[in-house]
């Protein structure tokens, strides 16, 4: 009896999606959504239009942008709206329906229960993002946005999305009854989402400076439009300021400067959420044990280490494959001489001169080094030979 | 041969004792009736026999393995059905046996042949492609049942498997577990009503405050207990007479009169065989016309009742 097929598919998953799919509910709640984003999407669409009537310049790709951020955000926001509910009470039900119990007591592997949990809910929650793509590519007619813009706000989505089902499922194993996991859950959301801001705000009043930009990175708002920025400007956004906090915008955008490109803020936030997720996988790997949570093997300690280092690994490599392009450059290519500047003979009225003195009078003024020194170094001489040219004449 | 064997099992939660020293010992192939009132440690010590709760101390040992260390081995020998909660509502029934046929980690054709079998023996096959939530309490039970059955386990722990259910339905679950005993399966069934299970178990130990108080066949716990046995009499005339003999007979402790016409009287009453018959001879002989003379039935309510109450006292 024991031995079975070897690929075997988690039988949390089938359950799930058989009692979350049946019916027509999963899929009602997907079209009232898709209604809803496209009834949004289209009155952006008209409100920039109007906005943009008397002013000269090009409309459409201003009306793709919008769109495209109006959608991402929304989409953002029924994410954030949702996936607590989905996640939260995951593990908590099972608890108070004591089926979890049931479970244990099956071969099934707790953290496999876990597993299960998270890739069911986040497969509808993904299902919901996938849908809404064919709709949202409609801004490619309106021009403005790129592939590539599509693809970076899409995996930022899924990667908030993952996030916030990791807290959930955490705050489910953590406090076993489903309605403390959901409202808690909510709460944390909220914090991430805002948190920051106020926090900037706060600092920004009080302090009267500009509030650290890194303030912003847990706030998935903010992280979703520092990744959309370089395409979507912000001032092209009043309409949109207004329904999605355009100050997130503006903070969230990196300062500007003329020695480097700073990272952008998403940089940040994207191995956040991930680590985050990461770690409270591990934790919620030993809150849904039975027996025994926090008595860890040695053999259970290496293997978190070896993910947690692996998980660091990567995000240090990204980092260094990507710095060229940053404000990072300094670490890369450490010794940058700086290219001697070209000796210029100093443009002199030849005419001007009298015969026999037909030679560069010596100059105190040293040579160049740099563009900025050969600029004063020429205008001084310039001086000179005027000044030589009119006292002689 | 012992299949579950506790050794002095205790468990605390918070410094509030659930279950405390208790000491257990069931035969293998037998039906043991775990008996205690609402919160005498039954559920906590079926979690912990089915390795779900670790003792705060006390050892472990199910068919002479124990369970800290052979836990993973002993799943499959196990069978556990919590309280009725325990059932996915939003399932079809063939689908929630299904599932756990698929956490025993069964092939699929094995799968669909168990699901039809236990649908067949908790009589249940007509209700296959029903919701779970449509199901009445007594079958919703009876699948609870079938799925600690998916891998044919040689040990069920059973947590209270006809609480809430209607006399019919008791009547079937009973059925069903003296079913799974012929099939030479340990049974261990918690209850907190005695008489659900009086005259199925085997063997039944009474629980209270996290303790065995009684343990041992019915008869031989009803023995135990009851030093005192109690013998009911009905007498037709001569009333005085017969009062006075019972108030002085040196083996009465006291007489209880449960009716006046006819006159009714319970008699608590230590001695043994030999004296009742004196006791009785010696009523008749003063010309008081007996109409009843026994021993008072057996209830299993008050033995329990009078075993969980001397606790308290």
């Amino acid at each position: 009896m024991h031995n079975a097929t070897s690929l075997r598919i988690n039988p949390i998953i089938i359950k799930e999606l058989r009692s979350r799919m049946r019916g027509g509910r999963a899929f009602i709640t997907l079209t009232i959504i898709l209604v809803f984003l496209s009834i949004f999407s289209y009155a952006v669409a008209q409100l920039t239009m109007a906005a943009t009537q008397y002013s000269g310049i090009p409309v459409s790709p201003q009306i793709g942008q919008t769109v495209f951020a109006g959608l991402v955000f929304l989409i953002l926001f029924i994410i954030c709206a949702i996936t607590p509910a989905v996640t939260a009470n995951a593990i908590s039900e099972e608890k108070e329906k004591l089926t979890f119990d049931m479970l244990l007591a099956t071969p099934l592997h707790p953290v496999s229960v876990l597993w299960g949990k998270l890739v069911a809910s986040m497969s509808y929650i993904f299902l919901l993002i996938f849908a809404a793509l064919p709709m949202t590519s409609l801004v490619f007619t309106y021009g403005g946005v790129t592939m590539r813009d599509m693809l970076k706000a899409v995996g930022m989505l899924l990667v908030i999305a993952v996030m916030i089902g990791m807290i959930g499922l955490f705050m489910s194993a953590l406090l076993r009854k489903s309605g403390r996991a959901v409202a808690s859950t909510y709460v944390v959301v909220l914090l991430l989402i805002i948190g920051p801001l106020f926090l900037a705000a706060g600092i920004g009043i009080l302090r009267q400076v500009e509030p650290p930009r890194m303030l912003l990175i847990p706030s998935p708002v903010s992280a979703l439009a520092s990744a959309m920025s370089p395409s979507v400007n912000p001032q092209n956004l009043a309409i949109l300021s207004w329904m999605f906090g355009g100050t997130f915008w503006i903070m969230a955008s990196p300062p500007i400067s003329y020695d480097s490109i700073p990272r952008p803020l998403y940089h940040y936030s994207l191995p956040l959420y991930l680590g985050l997720s990461l770690v409270l996988y591990l934790l919620a790997s030993r809150l849904v044990l039975p027996t025994r949570r926090w008595n860890i093997r040695w053999s259970e300690w290496v293997l978190a280490l070896v993910v947690i280092l692996g998980f660091i690994g990567i995000i240090t490599s990204a980092y260094v494959l990507t710095s060229p392009r940053y404000e990072n450059i300094i670490i890369v290519s450490p010794t940058v001489t700086p290219t001697p500047a070209p000796q210029i003979a100093p443009v002199v009225p030849e005419l001007s001169y009298p015969p026999g003195d037909n030679k560069i009078p010596p100059s105190d003024t040293p040579t160049p080094t740099s563009w900025n020194d050969l600029d004063d170094h020429v205008s001084t001489n310039l001086n000179e030979s005027l000044k030589r040219s009119l006292w002689k004449s | 041969m012992i299949a579950i064997t506790t050794r002095a099992l205790t468990r605390r939660f918070n410094g509030v004792t659930a279950v405390n020293e208790l000491s257990l010992k069931v035969e293998a192939g037998s039906l043991f009736g775990l008996i205690g009132p609402n919160g005498a440690g039954k559920t906590t010590t079926l979690r912990m026999l089915a390795g779900l709760l670790e003792p705060t101390s006390g050892e472990i040992r199910i068919n002479e393995l124990r369970i800290r260390d052979y836990w993973r081995e002993l799943q499959w020998q196990i069978g556990y059905m919590p309280d009725f909660y325990g059932v996915y509502e939003d399932m079809l029934v063939w689908e929630y046996l299904d599932f756990f046929a698929r956490c025993y980690r069964l092939a699929p054709e094995r799968r669909k042949q168990v699901t039809e079998e236990l649908l067949d023996l908790v009589d249940l096959t007509e209700k296959r492609e029903a919701y779970v939530h449509t199901l009445s309490r007594g079958m919703r039970q009876r699948l609870c049942l079938a799925h600690a059955l998916v891998h044919d386990p040689n040990i069920l722990l059973l947590d209270e498997p006809a609480s809430g259910l209607d006399p019919r339905a008791r009547v079937e679950m009973r059925e069903l577990l003296r079913e799974l005993r012929n099939m030479g399966k340990t049974i261990l069934v918690s209850s907190h009503i005695l008489s659900e299970l009086a005259e199925l178990c085997d063997t039944v130990g009474i629980i209270d405050h996290g303790q065995l108080i009684a343990s041992g066949s019915i008869e031989d716990i009803q023995k135990r207990i009851s030093q005192h046995r109690r013998l009911v009499l009905r007498l037709l005339d001569n009333r005085t007479i017969a009062q006075e003999i019972l108030y002085s007979h040196q083996h009465v402790s006291s007489v209880s009169v449960l009716s006046e016409e006819p006159f009714t009287a319970e008699v608590r009453f230590s001695g043994g065989d030999t004296d009742a018959a004196n006791l009785l001879e010696n009523l008749v002989d003063s010309g008081v016309r007996v109409a009843l003379f026994g021993e008072a039935n057996a209830n299993l309510e008050d033995v329990f009742l009078q075993l969980t109450r001397g606790d308290e006292s």
